[in-house]
């Protein structure tokens, strides 16, 4: 039993902000699929949904588990963020548009200059025998490739990382994190306002934000608060997931030097390896869906108004659905994990992050195969998205 | 065996043609297309895995004998959601 969980409530509460729960999440899902379907958030009351068929099923169905709620759920934003505040039918005319900028064809095409980026970071620290992974490779490795696909300057890298840490994991209680999400946010509506306006009448480029300036939405152009509210989401979304991916992958591999050995002993493993580790790290661990009508999941009755939250890393481990869930097994036959989410809001950046992240892999251990926590160190990780807080590693660097 | 996709359930998770490039490919968007339906001889498995990794259940096979349930896992007894 840990912290956070109270086995002694009727219905099982979760303090989802324990910082043992973000850090080893897998055995209180555990627990929680042998005696809980729905659970209760400590600290909300709200209900959490920890079944793979739950979760999926909830998904599929935005009209009853929807995703435009109030802007005070909302990261800082003044609007919704498009397209994964809104829902269908508005929704789907954007991803009908965004989805061709991020198809898995635009982005392989991408793969040689990301691998040149991961290899010019790698070659900066690998005579060194030790690193600090998230500083060195994790940040900038998706920070460069993001920049790059929107056709933004290198240089504003440092400014808008600032702005998104302000809103992803702002300071402090709640009052100064509303503070903290409230100012990153306008200055990151001025940012891309001022970048709209050097692009309007400029010559066309092939980087995502032109496309998106050409595009139209039911024959009409897209609206300048739209193309905001979409560059704030590709800005949260392309800046930390991929980093706290990177963060949670890597450690698993400098924990478990046997499974490590696989990759470096057979690259050509490495792709079952990154779904595989989708799957059991999942981190992003859920996400809030708003009830919109009386539901029953798994027997248990959940009222309309409340705010629900699909933990999508139980999900991705629930033994009625995964053969041996508690195992990694990179050559996993049957692995349809919902770490990307599922249904019409399906993460817009997968294809773009699984290139990331097999590119990462591939080039990090062909360099440094031997890697390892530094002795006495014990990442910590943040609740909701699972960012690593540093992740000292250590290796050979005698020929 | 025969490769069915549902259109609607797919949404470009684009597990299924990573899987088996030969059988599946994409759409501009990113969402399945079936680009061999009659499954040849010696793919069966490779097909049914890529039917198997799809999160939304969009692919289904047949064979002679019927509509196979691979992919579309049933729902567990009694966790079938409803409304009330």
């Amino acid at each position: 039993m840990t912290p956070a969980e109270n086995p002694d409530r009727a219905t099982r509460e979760l303090d989802l902000a324990d910082p043992a729960f973000a850090r080893r999440p897998q055995p209180v899902y555990a627990r929680l699929h042998e005696r809980c379907p729905v659970a209760r958030a400590t600290s909300s009351g709200f209900p959490v949904i920890p079944r793979y068929q739950d979760v999926l099923w909830a998904l599929r169905h935005p009209e009853v588990f929807s995703s435009e709620m109030d802007v005070h759920l909302a990261l800082g934003t003044e609007r919704p963020m498009i397209p994964q505040q809104i829902d269908p039918p508005r929704q789907a005319r954007f991803r009908k548009i965004l989805d061709l900028q991020f198809s898995r064809k635009r982005v392989l095409a991408l793969e040689p200059q990301l691998r040149r980026h991961a290899r010019d970071l790698i070659e900066a620290f690998v005579a060194d025998g030790r690193c600090e992974f998230m500083r060195a490779f994790a940040v900038p490795y998706p920070g460069i490739a993001f920049l790059r696909l929107m056709g933004l300057p290198l240089a504003d890298l440092e400014i808008l990382l600032e702005w998104k840490d302000a809103i992803i994991r702002p300071p402090g209680a709640a009052e100064a994190a509303a503070a903290s999400r409230a100012k990153a946010g306008k200055q990151i509506y001025a940012y891309f306002e001022r970048r709209l306006d050097e692009r309007t009448g400029a010559a066309p480029g092939e980087d995502v934000l032109a496309h998106l300036l050409r595009a139209e939405i039911d024959g009409r152009p897209r609206t300048r608060e739209e193309m905001l509210d979409i560059w704030f989401l590709f800005l949260l979304g392309g800046l930390d997931t991929v980093t706290a991916t990177l963060g949670c992958s890597v450690l698993y591999l400098a924990e478990n030097p046997e499974q490590r050995r696989r990759l470096v002993e057979a690259p050509e493993r490495i792709p079952g390896a990154v779904e595989e580790l989708l799957r059991w790290e999942t981190p992003v661990m859920g996400v809030t869906r708003l009830v919109t009508q009386d539901i029953q999941l798994s027997g248990v009755d959940i009222a309309a108004g409340q705010v629900a939250f699909l933990l999508l890393g139980a999900a991705d481990t629930d033994v009625a659905e995964f053969a041996d869930a508690t195992r990694v097994d990179f050559a996993r036959e049957r692995n349809p994990h919902l770490a990307f989410g599922g249904g019409p809001h399906r993460c817009l950046g997968s294809h773009l992050a699984r290139v990331e992240l097999r590119t990462a892999l591939e080039e990090l251990h062909r360099r440094i195969p031997d890697h390892a926590l530094e002795p006495g160190h014990s990442p910590r990780m943040s609740f909701g998205i699972r960012g690593v807080q540093g992740l000292s590693l250590v290796w050979d660097t005698a020929p | 065996v025969k490769l069915l996709l549902d259109p609607e359930r797919c949404v470009g998770h684009g597990r299924c043609y990573e899987l088996a490039p030969d059988l599946l490919g994409e759409d501009e968007r990113g969402h399945c297309r079936i680009l061999v339906s009659e499954v040849p001889a010696g793919l069966e498995r490779l097909a049914l895995r890529a039917l198997a990794n799809c999160p939304e259940r969009a692919l289904s096979s047949e064979t002679p004998s019927g509509t196979s349930a691979l992919g579309t896992t049933a729902p567990r007894s009694g966790g079938a959601p409803s409304r009330t």
